[in-house]
């Protein structure tokens, strides 16, 4: 039943116009990055693990995006169309819909980390960062994507319109992103070293320059990680606690 | 006439006098001697770790407290100055307390990370006193290790986009054909 | 089939839609549940069908109540609401086979028993073509379809000739009729075609302001009501504008 689920929900946000639309926008952007890396001078004097995590975070923010705003259509879409209801009256449980689109989420990540795969095995040739790159685009990645995307499910779940959905939902991605606009100095001392050090953003960013650059153990790595796992944790286990809330619109 | 030249030239010279004296003076009350001792250049890869091993004197009588030394770089490609956060760098190693005329031997560790040429130099300092010494400079070259092939970049950047317009193009031409 | 007892909704804004409702709906009835807008029909519909929670009272499927068996309520009940979409995007038989597939039917039964239910509503030539290019009626009928698709005992259809033309009207209630009569499907209709109403339902009950007014077969109906009403040849429609007549400032069903 999930798998039908996920079926209808893939061919219609990714295996159609408006997904593989995405899908165009996301690899002329990476066409562009490597483009510049080959041709513009001061992209072109950087070392590969550079490149590579310069690409890394271009494809983070824009499929955190990207997904964050299929996953805000998801629920709140059904509920403005009306098809909400009658999905409620077949044997599928409120929580098997929202894992249902979550999975589908996911599918849309996983063809977005398949036509990322060509651009990172160029552009770390003759290195040997290819599964550092693998390790971090499936599991990172992935973390990072379910989580934020879940956070997208619950607002589209509260709210009853795509559109303050889609608001909140990015509003809420942009706080996690503060500590990357914020000086060395203020990330030191008082609230912006607090946001530092529970941001799921920052400390993939901290991960990836420990793979890439400082290459340090799995075990520091892991370390590292655990405000990714933490959030994500959290981020999944409120979507299938809110899932209780999934409901349509309209009454008498 | 003359008088008055040699009146207004020996005013001149006396003026400067003081400067060059306290100009001297400043030099000769530095407080610390502060040097490289090695690398005395670097060159290698990133992600590689450097300690950079100084000696710092004490030139004085006294007993200077609270001292702390540290590193700094410039960006010599860009013209840049560097934040040494990324580059494990940004800590000073406190030395505490030297006796007069007493050297200290210190490590202070560096991360090569980014690509391009750097100078860097270690400073030294006091609480107790305004008087801010550095040592001389030592190249830093951290190597790029690019092997890209811009031929296969091309190709990729063109053929990836390439394959999903078409997909997209199959798209509209399905839904055409469907509502016909 | 249906019963309830005592069944209360109140929403949250201490609206009170549904006031101690007793429903009783026998198999193979096909039952009108007629009542002004506002009424609380639809609210009822999802009470019966376990779509929300009663604040009061209890629903009685198969003589098992509901809230202890909302699984099996979903697989033998069949329910149009009266305001609800499609995915445009699919084909009639795409929509079809993917409600199918949630039933857990397998591949097989679901392609023959979506092209099963897309005759009996008279869809099959339209199948393949995208829903956001059918009319409203054929959206209606698609809607039954998908009702039907896991062979319910019971199907709840709100309001389902909303909006259609009158040869539209006609085709959804000849599919009812003939559903009922040939594969002895129980169906609870609202609707606000009185005429209509009384031409294919055995049985009905009037609501009005969450309150039941009547409930009774239709010839009974009549006969009780029609020496109140001093008119000859009564019919439903008049017997529910007496019921309901909201100028005598009460309802009449006190007898």
């Amino acid at each position: 039943m999930i798998y039908e689920l996920v079926k209808k929900e893939t061919k219609e946000h990714i295996f159609s116009r408006k997904g593989i639309g995405f899908l165009f926008i996301v690899s002329i952007l990476l066409s562009i990055m490597s483009f510049g890396f080959i041709s513009v001078k001061e992209l072109s004097l950087l070392d590969q693990p550079s490149i590579v995590m310069t690409t890394f975070k271009l494809l983070l923010g824009i499929n955190i995006l990207i997904s964050m705003v299929i996953g805000s259509t998801m629920v709140a879409g059904e509920k403005e169309k009306g098809t909400l209801e009658s999905l409620l009256l077949t044997p599928l449980t409120k929580r098997k819909i929202i894992i249902g689109k979550l999975i589908a989420i996911l599918v849309f990540w996983l063809t977005v980390t398949l036509i990322s795969l060509p651009y990172f095995i160029v552009l770390s040739n003759g290195t040997s960062m290819l599964p550092t790159i693998l390790f971090y685009l499936y599991v990172v990645g992935t973390v990072l994507v379910i989580s934020f995307s879940s956070i997208a499910l619950i607002f589209s779940t509260i709210l009853a319109s795509t559109k303050n959905a889609m608001i909140v939902g990015l509003m809420i991605f942009l706080i996690t992103l503060v500590p990357m606009f914020l000086s060395t100095t203020m990330k030191k001392a008082g609230f912006a070293k607090l946001i530092q050090s529970y941001s799921p953003i920052s400390a993939s960013m901290k991960t990836m320059k420990d793979l890439f650059i400082n290459k340090l153990g799995a075990l520091d790595i892991l370390v590292g990680m655990v405000p990714v796992f933490v959030f994500f944790v959290l981020a999944l286990s409120v979507s299938l606690l809110i899932s209780k809330k999934v409901d349509f619109l309209g009454g008498e | 006439m003359n008088k008055q030249l040699i009146s207004l030239l020996l005013m001149l010279i006396l003026l400067m006098v003081p400067q060059i004296s306290s100009a001297e003076s400043q030099e000769n009350t530095s407080i610390f001697q502060i040097k490289i001792i090695s690398p005395e250049q670097i060159t290698d890869y990133p992600g590689k770790d450097v300690n950079i091993k100084i000696s710092v004197k004490n030139m004085t009588d006294k007993e200077i407290k609270d001292v702390f030394t540290y590193i700094t770089m410039a960006n010599i490609s860009k013209t840049w100055t560097v934040n040494l956060e990324d580059y494990s760098a940004d800590q000073p190693i406190t030395i505490g307390t030297i006796s007069p005329h007493e050297e200290k031997i210190v490590e202070l560790p560096i991360k090569l990370v980014y690509s391009a040429d750097y100078y860097l130099y270690t400073t030294v300092l006091s609480k107790d006193s305004l008087n801010i010494t550095s040592s001389h400079a030592i190249p830093v070259k951290i190597l790029g290790n690019t092997r890209l092939v811009p031929l296969q970049v091309q190709i990729v950047s063109i053929a990836v986009p390439l394959l999903l317009l078409i997909a997209l193009a199959l798209t509209f031409k399905q839904r055409r054909a469907a509502s016909a | 089939m249906i019963k309830t007892i005592g069944l209360r909704k109140v929403y949250n804004n201490d609206y009170e839609a549904v006031k101690h409702l007793d429903l009783n709906v026998g198999r193979g009835d096909i039952y009108g549940f007629l009542g002004p807008n506002g009424a609380g029909k639809t609210t009822t519909i999802r009470m019966l069908t376990g779509l929300i929670e009663p604040t009061e009272g209890m629903v009685f499927f198969n003589d098992r109540e509901v809230s202890k068996g909302k699984q099996e309520l979903k697989n033998n009940i069949g329910v149009l609401p009266e305001s609800h979409g499609y995915y445009e995007w699919m084909t009639g038989k795409q929509y079809l086979l993917f409600f199918a597939s949630l039933y857990g039917m397998n591949k097989a039964s679901r392609i023959q028993r979506t092209n099963d239910v897309l005759e009996m509503v008279d869809l099959t030539e339209k199948a393949n073509i995208r829903i956001h290019q059918y009319s409203r009626g054929m959206k209606q009928r698609l809607g039954i379809a998908r009702t039907l698709l896991h062979e319910p005992q019971i199907i709840f259809l709100d309001e389902p000739t909303l909006g259609l033309d009158p040869q539209g009207q006609k085709d959804i209630e000849n599919i009812l009729v003939q559903l009922n009569k040939e594969q002895g499907v129980t169906i609870f209709i609202t609707s606000h075609l009185l005429k209509d109403i009384e031409r294919i339902c055995n049985r009905v009950a009037i609501v009005q302001r969450g309150s039941l007014l009547v409930e009774d077969t239709i010839p009974s109906l009549l006969t009780t009501y029609e020496a109140m009403i001093e008119k000859e040849n009564v019919n439903l429609e008049d017997v529910f504008f007496f019921l309901t007549d909201e100028k005598r400032g009460e309802s009449k069903h006190d007898l």
